[in-house]
């Protein structure tokens, strides 16, 4: 196996070195063959987008362009994030590339990759974190929840969907913000955590606003504020940690990358694509019926974006790494 | 809800409905069958051809999967002592040795009628308990888990075979093997040797297909060599009929249902539990426990029933609670997804027509299984048996390796396989038990994060973990399972004892 994963790198290297011979037939060419699609996780959440915005992305690329869409699993998304980056940079491969869990993979293990190993196409969602409780728990507002904290330190028991995930480095940023000592319990899942804090086993939750919105309507649990700089359409009557004098921002990003040294007319055919699949009212409609949080950020501004978020996690890395 | 069934039905019947069940029961059917393929592959490669299809046609497909695939399972167990799927593994203890005599096609008629009693009693309780059982659902934290956890393992003293110190030593190994991989609790990487391929862990399908489907292809083997096509035949009986002697299995099938749906409710552990527990009881509660293991057509009701029991009642959570109780009802979740189906409270109430006739089409296709599996599967799969081994095993093999490449498109995963039909076919030469290790890699990884989560939760006080009355049932029942059989051993002692005196 490592024989001919050398290979793959190796290739991918002769790749980048090759494309200035390559590239004004390809970029012409393009697409003349099937692209690839990889989606890092399996059927569900990153993979409802691809599957969405495919068809999409096939119809404003042009020349007959054909998507596949093939899900590569495992290891946190680090094996699908790996071939994304790894793959040959001709245009025919291109991925989900979610943050921050590419992001965080790089300092946890050896990861094949760099931040420097991808071109960015663009953002697509932004899952926004909030923090939920039980409907008959005693905190009523964040407020009530910090000063609990505050008064007994790590007593409050706060459940993740997963160590390292986007909602952990969340917990963490607003334990810092509101100045408080927590006791976080990693369970195997978002539904998992969103379980238990119903059951009454845990004092409350962090997960994706989103995927709390039927349970809040109901009245299942109760939202304490979600940590965005405006309020979920979906719920308007949720306040932002913000409002309530807690500055925190944090979620998770999903966007489209490809492997870095991407021929440049390729690129732009890419972005361009993307802009107007993100403009197609036909996907938005698709997009609202599938409960995506839709959130563009054309190639530069994701760059930028993710740039910063990178920063911010290797000085959290240094600092508080979230795992040993 | 009368309202919302009876609405639904008409659309579960639309004749594209009705074909989409019968599809999906037969591709289930031989999904399961194959060694290395099972449900949740079969229905993760359907979901991307469903994003055209009326949600209708795409869940009926699903349903048939699912409850195919499970009954398919206990083909190979039956027959070459193949689990299909790891669910089916319960199923090898009395059908293989039911097929050795000659009654193959006995025991996969009474595989197939006790998925179908499981699968629909489980589907009547979707349709009709749903509400109450969440409220149960919720009960559970990690604590609780953890001593559900344990209670499957307690059910390891009936798996351990002649020589119990073998037994666990098999199911060491087992949990063992559960650790592999970053662990969920604190991040660190365990026995993953650098590996990305390591990290997420170890594939309970790759590891199933390696220690169980390779060491009776290499027994095929040694057996073409011994031996010329067409000598020493198996004996094929003609069975008694698809319903000879059904009322018998009444008992069983209402025992083992009641299991299945009391695991599936529970999120974690899934059908390979269910029909562990099962055949526990079974066994526990018959006239005759030294029948089982020998073929006893019993043992085989009660897995069967067991496994097929838990697929209904495992979508209790993952559609109102949007937490997916096993690999496949995750896999049914993100198909939901794909069209739109959130689940959660409004389900529902936005989609009533949809989720009620999904829940028709659980049953529905419970009972094609009958017809499907009974009439037709029995006859044809039977002959399997008839094939010379110098032509079956290489097709086995091959099925593997593509079955094992497929659970998750990684060629690492086929030479984990080959490692670990070695490691099985060493094992069943020195006598280890198979199953303890199946066991262990199902239920260590459940049992060790459930109780860590519990220990942060108790923050010192350890006591917690016993503090609620759910957890004391259970520790109940653990003792209840362990030393029962202990008891009644003693018990039979003193009085062999007694004469001699």
């Amino acid at each position: 196996m490592p024989v001919k994963r050398r290979f793959i790198l190796s290739a991918s290297a002769l790749g980048v070195l090759a494309t200035p011979g390559i590239r004004p037939a390809s970029a012409q060419a393009w697409p003349s063959r099937p692209i690839e699609w990889i989606v890092p996780f399996g059927p569900g959440g990153a993979d409802v987008l691809a599957r969405t915005l495919a068809p999409f992305m096939e119809r404003h690329i042009g020349n007959n362009a054909r998507i596949g869409v093939v899900n590569r699993t495992g290891a946190g998304g680090e094996i699908g994030f790996t071939a994304i980056a790894t793959a040959r940079p001709d245009g025919y491969t291109f991925g989900n590339l979610h943050a921050p869990a590419f992001l965080t993979v790089q300092h946890e293990r050896q990861a094949r990759f760099t931040f420097d190993s991808f071109s960015y196409i663009g953002n697509v969602e932004t899952e926004t974190a909030s923090i939920f409780v039980a409907p008959n728990s005693p905190h009523g507002t964040i407020q009530d929840l910090v000063a609990f904290a505050r008064a007994n330190p790590r007593r409050l028991t706060i459940g993740l969907p997963g160590l390292g995930t986007a909602m952990h480095l969340a917990t963490l940023a607003f334990a810092r913000a509101a100045g408080i000592e927590v006791t976080l319990v990693p369970f195997a899942g978002g539904g998992l955590a969103r379980a238990a804090v119903m059951g009454g086993h845990i004092n409350a939750a962090t997960f994706g606003t989103g995927d709390g919105v039927s349970f809040v309507r109901d009245g299942q649990i109760r939202i304490l504020g979600s940590m965005s700089t405006t309020r979920s359409q979906a719920l308007p009557d949720a306040p932002t940690m913000r409002e309530q004098g807690i500055d925190v921002i944090a979620g998770t990003d999903r966007g489209l990358a490809a492997p870095a040294g991407l021929p440049p007319a390729v690129m732009e055919r890419l972005t361009e694509a993307l802009a107007n699949a993100m403009r197609d009212p036909e996907f938005l409609a698709a997009a609202r019926e599938r409960g995506m949080a839709l959130n563009y950020m054309p190639s530069a501004e994701f760059r930028a974006h993710l740039a910063t978020q990178a920063e911010e996690i290797a000085n959290l890395w240094r600092t508080n790494p979230w795992r040993q | 809800m009368w309202d919302g069934l009876i609405h639904a039905l008409p659309g579960v019947f639309a004749w594209q409905n009705v074909l989409a069940m019968i599809v999906g029961v037969v591709g289930g059917i031989v999904i399961g069958a194959l060694p290395g393929l099972s449900a949740t592959m079969g229905i993760a490669v359907l979901i991307p051809l469903t994003f055209g299809m009326e949600p209708l046609v795409a869940l009926g497909m699903m349903a048939g999967i699912y409850n195919g695939a499970m009954y398919g399972g206990a083909i190979p167990a039956v027959l070459l002592r193949i689990p299909g799927t790891p669910a089916a593994v319960a199923t090898t203890f009395d059908g293989y040795p039911m097929a050795q005599r000659g009654d193959a096609a006995r025991a996969l008629q009474i595989s197939c009628l006790s998925s179908a009693a499981g699968g629909g009693m489980s589907a009547l309780a979707l349709m009709l308990l749903a509400p109450p059982l969440v409220l149960v659902t919720l009960l559970f934290g990690p604590a609780e888990y953890f001593w559900v956890a344990l209670f499957g393992l307690a059910s390891v003293s009936v798996l351990l075979g002649k020589d119990p110190v073998k037994g666990l030593i098999s199911a060491g190994f087992g949990l063992l093997l559960a650790t592999v991989g970053i662990d969920n609790v604190s991040g660190h990487e365990r026995f993953t040797f650098d590996s990305m391929y390591l990290t997420g862990g170890l594939h309970v399908v790759v590891v199933l297909t390696g220690l169980y489907a390779l060491p009776p292809i290499l027994m095929l083997c040694e057996d073409a060599a011994k031996r010329a096509a067409g000598e020493g035949m198996a004996v094929l009986r003609a069975s008694a009929g698809l319903f000879y002697q059904w009322t018998s299995f009444i008992r069983t099938w209402i025992r083992s249902s009641l299991i299945g749906i009391a695991i599936g409710i529970l999120p974690g552990a899934g059908g390979s539990l269910a029909a562990f527990l099962s055949y526990n009881e079974e066994k526990r509660s018959a006239k005759n426990p030294a029948a089982y293991g020998k073929g006893e057509p019993r043992g085989v009701a009660a897995a069967e029933c067991g496994n097929n029991a838990d697929n209904a009642a495992a979508l209790i959570p993952a559609l109102t609670l949007g937490v997916p109780g096993s690999a496949v009802t995750a896999v049914i979740l993100g198909g939901l997804l794909v069209h739109g189906l959130q689940p959660g409270p409004a389900l529902f109430r936005d989609h009533a027509d949809t989720v009620y006739g999904f829940m028709i089409q659980m049953l529905l296709t419970s009972m094609l299984l009958v017809f499907f599996g009974g009439v037709l599967a029995s006859r044809i799969f039977a002959n399997v048996l008839r094939i010379p081994p110098a032509i079956l095993a290489p097709c086995l093999l091959a099925l593997c390796v593509v079955g094992v490449y497929s659970v998750q498109d990684s060629m690492f995963d086929v030479y984990l396989m080959f490692g670990f039909g070695l490691i099985g076919y060493a094992m069943d030469r020195l006598g280890f038990p198979l199953a303890p290790v199946v066991l262990g890699v199902v239920l260590g990884g459940m049992a060790e994060m459930n109780l860590r989560m519990a220990l942060i939760i108790a923050q010192g006080d350890n006591w917690l973990l016993l503090s609620s009355t759910v957890s004391q049932i259970i520790i109940a029942m653990i003792l209840l399972v362990l030393f029962v059989p202990l008891i009644r051993h003693l018990r039979e002692r003193r009085r062999e004892q007694r004469p001699a005196e």
